[in-house]
């Protein structure tokens, strides 16, 4: 019971972010390799807001997110407009510098030190026999209702219908009189915040650290190629289902004679890669292209 | 300048060259979107010196099943490149590097993981920094000549037949697997060259010396010197080593900023590289 519930606060951590970027893979086709920094960015701006400057909670997670959404929009603006419509690759090399850049501010400013939002021994209170702490549940709850708030502007409301326009047919959508490249921006802000809400979580939750960046950018990629690219929610219940996996995997007695060392964690979102690109390149969930 | 750290620099730039230049005819020359070349070197590094070393292979018997691995690991790759879709494989090579990388720290019976492997020896001929900086000035010289004959010929040729219009290339008979296979051999082999020189150079085989910015580094060095151009590489290789990576200890900066200063000066570096060579990285097909 242990397990699975760990699996679902990390899980809906990885939810969280590929969420955002699975919308990004659907409409810019593109791949965004400071993912994780931009975590980072929203993990630290909210500690930085309610440890450094002292402001409560909800401020600094209002702040948190604002500026993570500022920084994602300035980032799309210098290192992804210049160079997508140019060649689709460019942007997975500009968000690797990208990528550097920030891990090199955030070392220079906040060093290798752990930073958690909210310090100190989190009561835990057991619910048929797992341990989990209120902050803990309430992520959950937040995470499935940022979701459910998403798919209900995605799935019914008019703006949504112009962004899956978009993302189905971008062409077409423009012909109807779709701004196309403001929905660009807008979308690639929106993966921001949900990944600026992400370090917010574990900023919460645990401690952050500049060493997370790159295995969270990685676990959100296997998630939307297992769900298949583009697919949000595809890419949503694929990051549960691997969430768990790597939880089942290292925490099981297998056969009762043997564990999977912890080390191998994070290698469970890499073998999914490899298992998924293999056996079905398209993921599980299919988005398919409308076509006149 | 000390002589000791003018053989330190030599050796660590011929080093990066030799996996560059490798990697600059897959990236920069072919356009296959691949970020698993040092994952590649870090496997081939690691049978052979673990059989050398853990198991005390004979160095001929070590060398010919590292050489197995190579031929196997390079056809391997060249197999993943045609069958997935270019992004799809520029993923799975990073996942296949970091899974080597995992497998490297965590296999702690076999490679002492995070510890690494000490007492690397030096071939019997370069044992001194300075004859092995001579020895690695000759071998990056006999490989940056190598790759230059291979581009000029009918290989070379095809492959960038084969990057610029993949229809027109095949429609002329240039067989699209048949150049996967010679790109992804020819680059192994750098590969496998680098894999085979490091842990000397070192004295020790770490995995944190094959980690991913290692790779990024190649990017960077293939992006800043113009990706497709041997030429390039090799300077640019230079001067990113002598003057960004190690020049960065001689400018007074405290120890604990050097590491994060020299990231935000890569990230730069490649980007403006990126900007200023957007035309060339993954230009636009050519019209008949």
């Amino acid at each position: 019971m242990q397990l699975f519930v760990n699996g679902l606060i990390a899980g809906s951590l990885a939810a969280l972010i590929a969420a955002g970027l699975a919308l990004v893979y659907g409409v810019l086709g593109i791949f965004n390799m400071a993912l994780g920094q931009f975590v980072l960015i929203g993990g630290y701006i909210t500690w930085w807001f309610h440890q450094g400057l002292e402001l409560g909670l909800f401020p600094s997670i209002l702040g948190g997110l604002l500026c993570g959404g500022l920084i994602t929009w300035l980032a799309f603006e210098l290192f992804i407009e210049p160079f997508y419509k140019h060649h689709r690759f460019l942007p997975l090399v500009t968000t690797i510098a990208l990528s550097m850049i920030i891990d090199g501010l955030i070392l220079i400013l906040l060093e290798e030190k752990p930073h958690s939002i909210l310090p100190g021994l989190k009561n835990t209170h057991e619910i048929f026999g797992a341990h989990i702490s209120i902050e803990q549940i309430v992520l959950i709850l937040s995470t499935l209702a940022l979701l459910v708030g998403f798919a209900y502007v995605f799935h019914s409301t008019p703006f949504g219908r112009r962004v899956r326009a978009v993302v189905q047919q971008e062409h077409a959508a423009q012909s109807l009189g779709i701004r196309a490249s403001v929905l660009h921006r807008f979308i690639f802000i929106m993966s921001g915040i949900f990944a600026a809400a992400g370090g917010i979580f574990i900023g919460i939750d645990t401690n952050l650290t500049p060493v997370l960046a790159f295995p969270l950018t990685i676990k959100a990629y296997a998630a939307i190629i297992a769900g298949g690219k583009g697919n949000i929610w595809g890419a949503i219940l694929c990051a549960y289902i691997i969430a768990f996996l790597e939880q089942f995997v290292v925490g099981i007695h297998w056969f009762n004679s043997f564990y999977i060392p912890a080390g191998y964690q994070q290698s469970v979102a890499l073998v999914c890669i490899i298992v998924f690109l293999l056996w079905k390149p398209e993921g599980i969930f299919v988005s398919r292209a409308r076509s006149a | 300048m000390s002589p000791l750290l003018l053989y330190h620099i030599t050796t660590l730039a011929c080093l990066n060259i030799i996996g560059a230049a490798g990697y600059n005819l897959i990236f920069g020359r072919g356009k296959v979107l691949y970020f698993g070349m040092m994952g590649h070197s870090l496997i081939m590094t690691y049978v052979f010196w673990v059989l050398m070393m853990q198991f005390e292979f004979a160095f001929t018997s070590a060398l010919f099943i590292t050489l197995a691995v190579y031929v196997a690991t390079s056809y391997g790759l060249s197999w993943l490149s045609l069958r997935l879709d270019e992004d799809a494989f520029g993923v799975m090579s990073i996942a296949l590097h970091l899974i080597a990388l995992s497998v490297a720290l965590n296999w702690i019976d076999v490679t002492r993981g995070a510890l690494g492997i000490p007492q690397i020896p030096r071939p019997p001929f370069a044992t001194s920094p300075k004859a092995f900086a001579i020895f690695m000035v000759i071998l990056t010289g006999i490989v940056a000549y190598g790759i230059l004959r291979i581009e000029r010929s009918k290989v070379g040729r095809r492959i960038t037949a084969l990057a610029e219009h993949p229809w027109y290339a095949q429609a002329l008979g240039v067989e699209r697997s048949t150049v996967h296979h010679q790109l992804f051999l020819i680059g192994g082999f750098c590969a496998l060259l680098v894999a085979l020189a490091t842990p000397p150079f070192l004295f020790l085989l770490s995995p944190i010396d094959f980690g991913f910015p290692f790779m990024i580094f190649w990017v960077l060095v293939v992006v800043a010197g113009g990706p497709g151009s041997t030429k390039g590489t090799i300077l640019s290789g230079i001067l990113i080593v002598a003057l960004v990576r190690e020049g960065m200890r001689f400018i007074g900066l405290p120890p604990d900023l050097v590491g994060p200063i020299r990231l935000i000066l890569f990230g730069a570096v490649l980007m403006i590289a990126t900007w200023l060579r957007r035309d060339k990285l993954f230009p636009a097909q050519r019209r008949v």
